[in-house]
This record gives C-alpha cells, structure tokens and sequence, in this order.
C-alpha cells in the first residue's frame, strides 16, 4: 500500500482527556506495596490518540479538547508529536489515569470519572468543533467518553454538525453516548464486540449476527461499522459487504490504545474497504506491541502489514471469534 | 508579511460600557490602521458570531473573533480593561480582550490564529506579561512573537 496524496487533515474531539501513567510491574499483587518502572506519561483520551499517531503518518491534526489550568502540560506533551491542541478552557481539571502493565500483558486500568463541563463549556466545545469544521478537514473524529454534565447526545450533535458541513465523521465511544448517536449520520463508528452488543441489546454470537448489526445500523444512518474484537482482528460491515481481518496471535505489551489505532489505520488508508481494513488491523498490532500508549510510526505499522490477512465476505454461520482459525 | 499586531492596534487602558463598546473601539483602531474596510459591517459580523457563542473565557479573557469580508489582512487587536468589561465568562468581566479578525477568504487562517491564542493563553505568564507591559510596542513585539509567527 503507497501513499500517493498527502494525507488529509484531521480534527479530533476528545470531550474527556487524560494525562496517561503507564507503570510495569512482574506480577500485580492486590493490597500489596508494589515498586512499579519509572511512570510513563502521556496525553491520552481517545480522540487525542488518534491525532497523535495520524500526526506520526503525516497528518495535519488539530486536538480539540477541553482543559483547565493543567492545559500547558497537555499542550506540552503533544506539542514535539505535532499534534495541534486547541484547548477551550474548562474550570475542572484534566484527569489522571493509571495504567497497570504486567509482564504477561495484563493490563488493568484505573481511570478517573474526569471534569465536570457545565453548559457554558459543553457550548463552547461545539463551537470549537463547528469552527474547526469551516476548513472542510478530511476527517472529523470525535472518540472516547463523556464527562459528567455532559448529556448523552453529545456525538450526536457533533454528527449532525459534521454531516451538515460535508464533513465525514468517525465516532468512537460506547454505552448511552453511543446509542444516542447511531441515527445522526456517522461515515463510521467503531466499538468493540462487547460496546456494540450492548447498544443493540443483543448478543452477537455469528458472523451473520454482526452483518445485520451493520444492516440494522446502515438503515438508522451509520454507514460504516468497524468491530475491533482484539485477538480475534476486526471486521468491516459497510454497503459494499463484509471483510474479516486478523494475524496470527500475538504477546500484546500494552493493549492500551490499541483500539484507537485501530481506527486511526482505517481513516489513513485510501483505496478498497478491504484495504483499509487490513490497515486498520496492521495498526492496531502495531500497537499492541508497544508500551503503554505509544504510538507506532509508520515504520512500525508498516511492519505488522504482512502479517495480516484479509477474508472477503466471511462465513456468516461463523462465530465471530473462531473466524480467526 | 504583515504582522499580526502592531503598536497602533494595542489599547492599553481601555474603558468600556460593555463588550459591544469595547469591541468597537478596537474595530476602530483596526479600521485606522486599513486593516478593516467597513466598520459597521465588520461589526455586524463580530456580533453574529459573539450571538452564537459568548467568547469570554475563564481568567478575565474576551475573545471577539470573525471571519469577514471587510477585513484586508488577519489581524489582531488588543486591549487591556482595567476596569473589566463582561464578556459572559462564568468567573467574571474581562480585562483582556483580543479581537481576532481575519478575510472571509482566509481558509483555517483565523482558526490557526485563535488556536495559537488559545494555547498561549492558558499560560497565566503569557497573560502577565501582556499586563505588565510598559507600553503598546512591548506588547504588540511579545504577542506578535509569541502568536505571529
């Protein structure tokens, strides 16, 4: 896969950043004093994961996000990695969270609930976002969860802004902000296997379950669904079909933001919709292979690209997990 | 290139009645350094865009901005307030009150202004410095280096 244009400009809206500590520990032991590595931090929060490895590939990419007076550290942190912060300024404060590695990979978060926006800052959020959509970027990507006093309709204001000024929105989030969200036109949204069941209150067990997922969320006005289902690849359901994408099993370093790569991967690749699968797979390993949540270079997702393979119009009677087999 | 901001752009002890008042006073100046073709125009456009969305910001900021096709070059305009002017900010009046104003034309331009303010200004150093400035070419030389370019 060559890139033959210059990669398009991204705008990405992250309603709950974070400031990202990635520690490593042998073993994590419950109720026990630990000494972990030396913390690793960095920003975090979804959408700024996403501007950050697509800045890593050559994209212009602007970081929307709400932040109080910890903003320079944010703004500091993403500055060497050429991601644009537009801070809109918030009374709270930006929240912490905790990452705990262990040497087999486990990883267990502790994230905290984040600022609380009022009305007036959940305002002038939006009216950064419609700002930013006057430039017609290539992609606007609004991804992670929402801070309290935030009503759950949030994404799908942002939708509608985005669809109203042409342009494509890709929206990463779970639970009520999710639901909400599906009807108001997104190009593509991308939960996980456990996200989407939980919006459809059904389980997905088949191939063909999660094809009519993307049916059933096509009729509502999401064209494009991307599942991430971590070992077990991804699949794409858009109009054009169904594709399955996986490699062979890998020891994950860090599965911290593997998912925002993932999707990442797919708004970076041009060409077939199984093309731009299989480099949305070849992110996400790229991914996982690194600590916490460092981003992969293209050197690095480039590298996970052969491993990866593609199945066009899978098995529907299939369980999802055994397509990998 | 033009600079962003010159000596003539900068007020530094402004009194105003309210935003409207402020906002215009430093149209004004925009307007007598050629930077603005149609005062009561560009006005119009500031207001249309304040309407939308009050650009008061926490730690005493007012941030009237527009796109407008009676602006020649971006520019930006500053005044100090010591007697603070409401800007609709949840902690109070506004002592500093940037005028962004950028040609309708100008693509991301005025974004990439507002943007570059919007980082500077959540450094209470960079707001400091602007109020302890001796005078209008000390502050239009520190926001033009630090905004401008």
């Amino acid at each position: 896969m060559t890139d033959t244009t210059r990669p398009g400009s991204v705008v990405t809206l992250t309603p709950n950043p974070s400031l990202d500590h990635t520690v490593e520990v042998p073993v994590l032991q419950v109720g026990e004093v630990q000494r972990t590595s030396a913390a690793l931090v960095e920003a975090g929060g979804k959408g700024v994961n996403v501007a950050r490895v697509l800045a890593k590939h050559g994209h212009r990419t602007t970081a929307i996000l709400p932040a109080g007076a910890d903003a320079q550290r944010m703004i500091g942190l993403l500055e060497p990695q050429k991601v644009k912060t537009f801070p809109v300024p918030i009374a709270g404060s930006i929240r912490t969270n905790i990452a705990v590695v262990e040497e087999d990979g486990t990883t267990t978060k502790l994230n905290e609930p984040g600022a609380t926006l009022s009305e007036q800052e959940l305002r002038a959020l939006l009216t950064a976002v419609g700002d930013h959509l006057e430039p017609r970027p290539a992609w606007l990507v609004a991804a992670g969860s929402l801070p309290a006093g935030v009503p759950d309709d949030l994404y799908a204001r942002v939708a509608a802004l985005a669809v109203q000024a042409n342009v494509p929105v890709a929206l990463d989030t779970s639970g009520p902000a999710l639901a909400a969200a599906i009807g108001a036109g997104a190009t593509v949204i991308k939960p996980n296997l456990e996200e989407l069941e939980e919006i459809l209150g059904r389980d997905l067990v088949t191939v063909g379950d999660v094809i009519d997922a993307g049916r059933d969320l096509r009729a509502k006005g999401t064209k494009e669904l991307l599942v991430s289902m971590g070992g077990h690849g991804a699949l794409l359901i858009t109009q054009e079909g169904a594709w399955w994408a996986g490699g062979p099993p890998l020891v994950p370093r860090s599965t911290v933001g593997a998912g925002d790569c993932t999707l990442s991967g797919y708004l970076h690749a041009t060409g077939s919709p199984d093309q731009r699968l299989a480099t949305a797979v070849a992110w996400g390993r790229a991914a996982c292979l690194l600590p916490g949540t460092t981003v992969p270079s293209p050197d690095q997702t480039r590298a996970c690209a052969d491993a990866v393979r593609v199945v066009a119009d899978p098995d529907p009677l299939q369980a999802v997990k055994d397509v990998a087999s | 290139m033009t600079d962003l901001i010159t000596p003539e752009l900068v007020a530094l002890d402004l009194v105003a009645t309210d935003k409207a008042d402020a906002t215009r006073q430093l149209a004004k100046k925009l307007q007598a350094a050629g930077r603005v073709t149609d005062l009561e125009g560009f006005l119009a456009d500031v207001a249309a865009r304040e309407a939308q969305m009050a650009t008061g910001m926490p730690g005493g900021i007012g941030l009237p901005h527009a796109r407008s096709e009676h602006v020649t070059v971006p520019t930006l305009g500053l005044a100090r307030v010591p007697g603070g002017v409401d800007f609709g900010a949840p902690d109070g009046p506004a002592t500093l009150v940037f005028l962004i104003a950028a040609p309708a034309g100008g693509g991301s331009e005025h974004l990439t202004i507002l943007a570059a303010l919007a980082r500077r200004l959540v450094r209470p150093a960079f707001r400091q410095t602007i109020i302890d400035a001796a005078d209008e070419a000390a502050v239009a030389s520190y926001v033009q280096s630090e905004v401008g370019s």
